[in-house]
């Protein structure tokens, strides 16, 4: 089976499920909401557990797990879909996704304050990532349920003990789950350690956000697609990246992008989009940034429908800007596609393809007669 | 409209690939669709609106359902100018749009076994591999050449004519035999030989030739660029060669030209030495960047055939006529292993004794997985009564030079010959002796040694080869011994496995399989109701045997086969092991158990006259009340022992029940006129007891007219 990429439709939030050529499980972000009498979702949960593997044990599991920064929008359901703790404490009558592997920014080393307030999600990743990172401090090492990666270097020297489970900005790296996978290579773009207090300012909750940039094999094809990953980054970090790498193109060419911030305007611009509407300057730094394209780049903005009002995110006006960069027919917004079931895309040769309902669930509600035959020979 | 075709167009009008359909009726009864379909390709290639090849993101595809449908499956064509040489492409003429070879086998079969949505998805999955010019996938293997035109086949050991290869190629001249099928004007066929000769000798020429013609066949290899490296031909494409100058230039692609030249010159010598046109088989290897499809090399066979009449009819420029020829495997060990879903590695050896009906059976569905017996052992001569449950048939040996029937011929021949014979057509190495083995010596049976054999095979069901295969001359200097035979007429089968050091030996082993059927009614009911019969099979002469069908005795043979094939595949478990099978009442059901056996204790004699047996085994594979069970086996006073008793000294009590006196010595003494009763025929008897010191025993030979002769004490040596 081909690699495949699983957009969920959550709303604004992300929460995206990508399957290897190795068959190994990346999930990035999660926004796992509950129904009320009034409100009803997708059931990402579900549509998740059919789409992981289980282990020796029973156990449903994801190879790894990307929060790109501890935001509710990306983290919510957390607790009550998988298993923090130890994994002998798994519990079968919970059945909760195991992580074999975390993979964070650094914010779990930060002190919980005003700046940086968490969620009871992001309370509860933070807690497990500590537990993780203490295990390989007093170990030298972690085995499966107990492994992180951290990925960029923190203040302070807080993370220069790390070694082998520290990823450095800028970084190439092929690991996931203790292994190494020829059949990704990923490139940390951020977050960058804070600098002084304005700089903390401005780095503190989205614009810490883990970027990445995934290079994703497909059979013999090593670079069969790219996915840009940027969390909620808004225009200053995007600014600082395409000074820093306006000579290096490559890192942030894609095939994907995962529009920032659910398509914020405030990833394109300093203007506020309900103040000064159409007079609103994009950032042409921020714009190049996100404009490092390969033909038919496709830009997915996991959000809501995007209205042509005042709204932000998600935000018309950044819309029109991300069709500009890959055409009207390349940007989709997943609360435009029919349906609770996710948008999915197989990751071919020739670069990510937009997968149909597959023949299979055409075929069994339409006739049984294709139901396979066992070979006879005579 | 061919029969269910409406449904299966609904099925592909619904196809998730599929966007539109539209549909005309053939003149000729059947009906056409023309399908767009969507490829789903990739971002990269959607915006090109191409991917490789010329494949668009949304291909029409035509689907023409002859009126024979759903018996004939649907023909598939491309759109005219789809690109035609590409690999997994049907040939097809050129005024005819490109099909694409989309299954293996008939359609009709998939569509029939899988449904029309996965014909769908194997078309959508074609265009696809082209678009991403992956049609050719590493992990199958490179596609062999494509022809468009009429191929003559021919047959060859692909591992054979391989090995010829030198490392800087090469070229052979090498014998063949050709033949026409379908009389004057027939196709020709042929077969390379000069191989290591087993299988396809004369025997294919005369049951297929109806005219033999001259041949002779080169094969040539490429050689090495002048970098040192292999001259690798990776461009795959669509064979063009119609002739001999044709010829040469593909070897030249393929960098064996050099090696062509030569021996052309051979082939030119030939014609002009002897004057007479003959059948030029030409075999080209092209290296390829992996291995071919479904083999294990990278050298491709590519081979075409001439009839070559004067010696420039081989020059290098010479416009002489050759034909594309399609290759066969030989009949191999390889090719058979391949066919049997067993992978090509060695496997030990075994050696078979008693080519009858059961052995010739298990032999041959053994060789026919590539695993013949590398000795087959058998006194007998083949009659025509045989060949009611034979493997073999009448064969052909002679029957032109001397007139008889094929039956006639095949009569009188030894049954071990025929069956070495028919491993050897099969490719396989098997050496037959005339020997009978009960009554040979123990130099004589030093035949069954070999290091690479893991068992010898007893297919005679006679005691007498039995009890001699295990007399102590003979037991050590033997692999391990397996034994088949059938029961009852086929009702009841059985494979007896020694374990490791001959404990148990055959001999033990089928002692408990007796008391193992005798426990079990209905067991000893089907393997008693039905015994020998004499059947007159010609003047004065009767045949004493079992009486069955050859279906009945294949059904119970056949997983005894299955059996030694784990053997062979696994080794032998170091234990001894039974296998039985029982027919059930329903006449079609047939019952296996596996059971292993225990080591059996040995009490022997001092002058190994007398041995004994004894083994609680029973126990283990039999429920119910306590009992016992013996079987002396009367050959040099042997006494063999199985009881349900689980006690430790269970042999004592299945002694004294059966008369062998256990006791003290006072006792044993006192009855010893009750051990008169089981006197061997050989007039010798032991009477066997436990004192605190060990066992004792006594060993009384006796006249045969019962009276004693002779009353010894004898020490007796317990051992594992």
């Amino acid at each position: 089976m081909a690699p495949r990429v699983t957009h969920f439709k959550v709303g604004n939030g992300d929460q995206t499920l990508f399957v290897l050529d190795s068959g190994r499980t990346l999930l990035v972000d999660c926004n796992i909401r509950t129904a009320t009498k009034d409100e009803t979702f997708p059931d990402v949960a579900a549509q998740l557990r059919t789409r992981l593997k289980r282990d020796a044990k029973g156990r449903p599991y994801v190879d790894a797990f990307l929060l790109t920064h501890p935001d509710q929008d990306h983290c919510r359901g957390l607790r009550e879909h998988f298993h923090l703790g130890p994994l002998d404490e798994w519990d079968e009558e919970a059945d909760k996704i195991v992580i074999r592997e975390m993979w964070s920014s650094p914010i779990v080393f930060r002190r919980a304050s005003k700046k940086h307030a968490l969620c009871d999600d992001a309370e509860a990743w933070r807690q497990e990532a500590r537990r993780r990172v203490s295990k390989f401090r007093s170990d030298g090492f972690c085995s499966e349920g107990d492994r992180i990666q951290i990925f960029g270097e923190d203040e302070d020297g807080k993370t220069d003990d790390l070694g082998a489970i520290l990823v450095p900005r800028g970084a190439r790296f092929s690991k996931i789950n203790g292994e190494r996978d020829t059949t990704f290579v990923g490139t940390l773009i951020a977050p960058a350690p804070p600098g002084d207090e304005a700089d903390e300012e401005m780095r503190s909750k989205n614009n810490s956000s883990v970027i990445v940039n995934l290079k994703l094999a497909s059979g013999y094809q090593s670079d069969a697609a790219r996915y840009l990953l940027g969390g909620d980054a808004e225009v200053g970090i995007w600014e600082a990246i395409w000074d820093e790498f306006e000579d290096n193109t490559d890192v942030l060419v894609y095939d994907v992008l995962i529009a920032p911030h659910h398509c914020s305007w405030h990833s394109l611009s300093w203007d506020s989009w309900s103040k000064k509407g159409e007079d609103a300057v994009v950032s042409p730094k921020a714009r190049k940034a996100l404009s490092q394209t390969r033909d038919g780049s496709r830009i997915i903005s996991s959000s809501k429908e995007i209205r042509d009002d005042d709204s932000d995110p998600p935000c018309i006006r950044a819309k029109r800007e991300y069709v500009g960069i890959v055409g009207k027919a390349n940007f989709e917004c997943l609360a435009d596609d029919a349906g609770d079931e996710p948008v999915e895309f197989d990751v071919k040769s020739s670069g990510p393809a937009r997968v149909a309902v597959s023949a299979a669930a055409v075929v069994s509600t339409y006739a049984s007669s294709a139901a396979a035959k066992p070979f006879s020979h005579g | 409209m061919p029969g269910g075709l409406d449904h299966d167009l609904r099925l592909i009008a619904v196809h998730p690939a599929v966007r539109a359909m539209a549909r005309t009726q053939d003149v000729e009864g059947g009906v056409t669709v023309i399908i767009e379909i969507d490829l789903g390709l990739g971002s990269r290639f959607l915006a090109r609106e191409r991917g490789e090849n010329g494949v668009r993101p949304v291909e029409d595809v035509t689907l023409r359902f002859p009126p024979g449908y759903p018996a004939v499956g649907p023909f598939v064509r491309l759109r005219p100018d789809f690109k035609r040489n590409l690999p997994h492409m049907l040939p097809a003429e050129a005024d005819l749009p490109p099909a694409p070879c989309v299954i293996d086998g008939p359609a009709s079969d998939f569509i029939a076994r899988r449904g029309m949505a996965a014909f769908v998805d194997q078309i959508v999955g074609w265009l696809n591999k082209a678009a991403h010019d992956v049609l050719i996938d590493p992990n199958q293997g490179w596609e062999p050449i494509r022809r468009d035109h009429d191929e003559v086949g021919f047959v060859a050991d692909p591992d054979h004519l391989r090995s010829l290869a030198r490392r800087d190629g090469g070229g052979h001249a090498l014998q063949a035999t050709s033949f026409t099928l379908g009389g004057e004007g027939g196709r020709f066929r042929g077969v390379i030989l000069d191989r290591p000769q087993l299988g396809n000798r004369p025997l294919l020429q005369a049951d297929l030739g109806t005219g033999g013609v001259p041949s002779m066949a080169v094969v040539v290899f490429p050689k090495k660029a002048s970098d040192g490296a292999p001259v690798i031909h990776d461009s795959y494409d669509v064979d063009a060669v119609r002739t001999v100058a044709d010829v040469f230039a593909a070897a030249r692609r393929y960098g064996s030209n050099e090696f062509l030249a030569g021996q052309m010159n051979l082939v030119r010598l030939r014609l002009a030495r002897e004057r007479q046109p003959f059948l030029l088989w030409i075999i080209l290897f092209a290296r390829r960047p992996m291995r071919i499809r479904d083999q294990d090399s990278d050298l491709e066979m590519i081979a075409y055939v001439a009839p070559v009449q004067e010696p420039k009819d081989a020059e290098e420029g010479s416009a002489a006529t050759v034909f594309p020829a399609r290759h066969h495997d030989a009949v191999t060990r390889s090719l058979l292993q391949r066919m049997s879903d067993r992978n090509a590695s060695e496997r030990p050896q075994w050696t078979l004794i008693g080519a009858g009906s059961l052995g010739s059976k298990m032999a041959l569905h053994l060789a026919r997985q590539g695993d013949a017996p590398d000795l087959v052992l058998d006194r007998a001569t083949m009659l025509p009564h045989n060949y009611a449950r034979h493997a073999l048939l009448p064969a052909p040996l002679g029957s032109e030079e001397s007139g008889l029937s094929k039956v006639d011929c095949a009569a009188f021949v030894l049954k071990a010959e025929l069956l070495a014979s028919a491993a050897e057509a099969l490719g396989q190495k098997c050496e037959a002796v005339l020997l009978d083995v009960a009554r040979a010596d123990a130099e004589r049976l030093k035949i069954l040694q070999g290091d690479g054999r893991c068992f010898v095979l007893d297919a005679t069901a006679s005691d007498h080869v039995l009890e001699r295969l295990c007399a102590t001359d003979v037991v050590g200097a033997r692999p391990r011994l397996a034994s088949a035979s059938l029961l009852g007429a086929g009702a009841v089968g059985r494979l007896l496995l020694e374990g490791s050091g001959s404990n148990p030996d055959g001999l033990e082993a089928e002692a408990l399989s007796l008391a193992l059927i005798e426990r079990d009614a209905a067991l000893a009911r089907l393997a008693t109701q039905l015994g020998g019969r004499a059947v007159a099979i010609g003047q004065g002469c009767v045949s004493l045997t079992a009486t069955m069908s050859d279906a009945r005795l294949s059904a119970m043979a056949a997983p005894l086969c299955d059996q030694l094939t784990a053997y062979l595949d696994d080794g032998l478990p170091k234990g001894g092991e039974l296998v039985l099978g029982a027919l059930e009442p329903d006449g079609l059901s047939r019952t296996f158990r596996r059971l292993p056996v225990k080591r059996f204790r040995r009490l022997t004699c001092t002058g190994g006259l007398v041995r004994a047996s004894l083994s609680s085994d029973l126990d283990c594979h039999v429920q119910g009340p306590t009992a016992l069970r013996g079987r002396m086996i009367r050959r040099d006073g042997r006494l063999i022992g199985v009881s349900t008793d689980p006690a430790p000294d269970a042999g004592l009590a299945f002694l004294q029940d059966i008369g062998w006196i256990v006791g003290s010595h006072e006792e044993a003494r006192s009855l010893g006129a009750k051990a008169d009763a089981m006197t061997s025929q050989t007039g010798t008897c032991v009477l066997v007891w436990r004192e605190e010191c060990g066992w004792r025993g006594m060993l009384r030979t006796m006249k045969l007219d019962g009276t004693e002769e002779r009353l010894d004490l004898v020490e007796v040596e317990e051992r594992m």
